[in-house]
């Protein structure tokens, strides 16, 4: 084993371990802490793949943004810090279908994909950052000034409904 | 490839709608609290950009780069848009300041829905489709939960906004397939590789077309037989996406991945099964909002859906046909026979916006060239009776959400006979009723069912009709022959009463000269 497989299996087994830990823990904070390292192992995953931007995008986005806001959120809102939170299965059956049909389809992809190939790919690292900025502003321009106004009509509306009641 | 001077003027009416929400939020941000000017101005960009609109339907031509189609297709939705988005408007004023919640902040989300609605209509790639559908579904939460201090209006956008989130995720996933499986979000590019892709799934018709043995293709097929016995377009899918060993797998992603658009955006018709949301949202949201995410929203989703289903899939797919014709006839059976037993008349309008869904996607799953234009017809016929439908409402309704109820509706006639009168109108025009623009719209997409061989959808549709019409007509019914105190609280709005008219004047035009 040379040191990237040895690395791999260490960053699969911290998302592993980490998502596990989150669905199991009855403590909310305990999995939120727990949801960090998962994320952290998930961007490790993406270096792996030489996919450097999204890499730094989920540690910028997910670990930065989206968990700080869930912690935010979990401590501002006091009472549920110490509530356990329900980790009994409900309704088994269905689920327990759904989890089969996706396990079918992603073992049959797993044994259907020719791995050997997959040596083909270039593993030539190029940096993917700059080629993102210029397809943004060339080929991807209207969908990406549309995102912006998506933001915009996010901001409008959110402001609208959380601001304080004006006597009118 | 990429941006270009003439882009901007063959979107003319999408960056009218832009550049109007963006003076909306600016005028609002420098003189607080003068919703009167906002009003006016969003009129103005709404007209403004149909008029556009119309001046375009003559130029046929793909702007950015091939991400969004202008024509006479994209224009005739947003000339739909800008007139519903227009009228919701007119209707929206006095009823805002009845409720005391007359603010300008309606108007930026509905000019910017708008605009969502635009692209969607107008896209050429899942990526465009995408944005406009989370451009509309954004300003539509927020709308629908505009009386903020209304339990009902903030029940209403939380359901909405969470099913919403959840078809999206359907809808996103869907495109990834998609993505992965043609190896482009363009529709062109799909296009050309859809009918390779169906081909190469493992289904017994399929197989024999590809003269290949069952054994091989369920056995995973090795390379050499795939190169060997299929076309040779799929050995170019198999360039663009997945190594070639894998071509008869994309053509089952491809499928699933369409499966699951068709979630999603049959969630955004609120076609049955995936209607539940519909009657709750219509409900607690404030009227004119209802009747906007009645017809305008209703009306993009189908303008993306015809385009998916015609410009992307194309008409080779019996598998999607049959499962369009599946939620259709679904739609309108549950539809139609759920709004004989509601009694508040919103809740009705939104069952039967459910079965109207129905009729349309029977269109598209007729997949045939009198389909496409039976549901465009379709489209501007339900958006002007529905609109009209909820505008009478919203004269109605009280404060405390009284009078919604139908039988609050006896004796209008004695008390405002031309209210009346037009609400008649819109009820004769939805059940179906010649020569009102509602039958014709019906007699189209039944006539493409026929026409492609789906005879058993539209007699369904046909006999799901004769079920709506008892319930259409009970409206006519109370509010002509039962004694009753039905009243209009107060002053009609003056801007009210011209939408009421337009609308009238539409479905009665559409009718006559279709």
């Amino acid at each position: 084993m040379d040191l990237f497989t040895i690395l791999f299996y260490v960053f699969a087994l911290i998302t592993l371990g980490a998502a596990c830990v989150v669905v199991f823990s009855r403590h909310i904070v305990r999995a939120a802490f727990a949801l960090l390292f998962a994320f952290f192992g998930v961007a490790g995953l993406y270096v792996f793949l030489l996919a450097d931007f999204i890499a730094v995008t989920q540690l910028m986005v997910y670990i930065g943004g989206i968990l700080v806001l869930i912690i935010f959120g979990v401590m501002l809102t006091q009472k549920q810090i110490n509530v356990d939170i329900k980790t009994s299965p409900v309704q088994t059956w269905p689920a327990v279908l759904i989890v089969a049909a996706l396990a079918g389809v992603l073992i049959g992809m797993f044994w259907s994909t020719d791995w050997a190939r997959m040596g083909e790919i270039s593993t030539a690292t190029t940096a993917t950052t700059p080629k993102l900025g210029e397809m943004l502003l060339t080929t991807y321009v209207l969908p990406f000034e549309v995102a912006s106004v998506i933001l915009l009509v996010a901001l409008v509306g959110s402001a609208m409904i959380a601001r304080r009641e004006r006597n009118t | 490839m990429g941006f270009q001077i003439s882009d901007i003027a063959n979107n003319a009416p999408l960056f009218t709608l832009v550049a109007t929400g963006l003076v909306v939020i600016l005028l609002e941000s420098a003189k607080s609290g003068k919703p009167n000017v906002s009003f006016i101005v969003s009129l103005a960009g709404f007209i403004l950009s149909g008029l556009l609109a119309v001046g375009g339907l003559k130029t046929e031509d793909v702007s950015f780069g091939g991400m969004l189609m202008n024509g006479s297709y994209s224009n005739f939705f947003a000339i739909v848009f800008c007139l519903t988005g227009s009228l919701t408007i007119l209707i929206s004023k006095s009823y805002l300041e009845r409720f005391g919640q007359f603010r300008s902040e309606f108007y930026i989300l509905v000019l910017f829905a708008a605009m969502g609605m635009v692209l969607m209509a107008s896209a050429n790639d899942l990526i465009i489709i995408f944005l406009g559908i989370e451009l509309m579904s954004v300003s539509l939460y927020v709308l629908a939960g505009f009386f903020r201090t209304q339990d009902r209006s903030n029940e209403s956008a939380l359901k909405y906004f969470l099913l919403g989130a959840f078809a999206t995720g359907f809808l996103l996933y869907g495109i990834a397939l998609v993505y992965g499986s043609a190896g482009s979000t363009n529709f062109s590019v799909i296009h050309n590789q859809a009918p390779a892709l169906m081909k190469n799934q493992p289904l017994p018709d399929s197989v024999v077309q590809a003269g290949l043995p069952d054994s091989v293709v369920q056995a995973g097929l090795p390379d050499s037989v795939v190169q060997a016995g299929l076309p040779d377009s799929v050995v170019q899918a198999g360039d663009s996406g997945l190594p070639a060993g894998q071509a008869g797998l994309a053509g089952t992603i491809f499928l699933l991945g369409l499966g699951l658009v068709i979630v999603g955006l049959a969630f955004k018709v609120a076609a049955a099964p995936f209607h539940m949301w519909a009657p709750d949202v219509y409900d607690g949201a404030p009227t004119p909002a209802t009747g906007f995410m009645a017809t305008a929203a209703k009306a993009a989703a189908f303008g993306a859906f015809v385009s998916i289903a015609f410009k992307m899939i194309g008409s080779t797919s019996g598998t999607i046909s049959n499962l369009l014709a599946v939620i259709a006839a679904a739609s309108m059976i549950l539809g139609n026979v759920i709004a004989i037993s509601q009694s508040n008349i919103k809740r009705m309008l939104a069952y039967s916006s459910i079965a109207h869904a129905g009729y349309m996607l029977s269109g598209i799953a007729a997949a045939n060239v009198e389909g496409q234009a039976g549901v465009m017809y379709y489209v501007a016929a339900y958006a002007c009776m529905t609109l009209g439908a909820f505008a009478i409402v919203s004269i109605l309704e009280r404060d405390d959400a009284a009078n919604l109820s139908i039988d609050g509706y006896a004796g209008l006639s004695a008390k405002h006979p031309v209210i009346a009168a037009a609400l008649a109108l819109f009820m004769f025009s939805l059940a179906g009723i010649p020569p009102l623009a509602g039958f014709f719209g019906k007699y189209y997409v039944f006539l493409a069912a026929v026409k492609a061989d789906m005879t058993w959808l539209a007699i369904v549709g046909v006999l799901t009709s004769l079920i709506s019409a008892y319930y259409y007509l009970r409206v006519v019914v109370v509010m002509y022959f039962k004694e009753g105190e039905a009243a209009v609280e107060g002053r009609i709005g003056m801007s009210t009463v011209v939408a009421i008219a337009v609308c009238a004047y539409l479905v009665v035009q559409l009718g006559v000269y279709p």
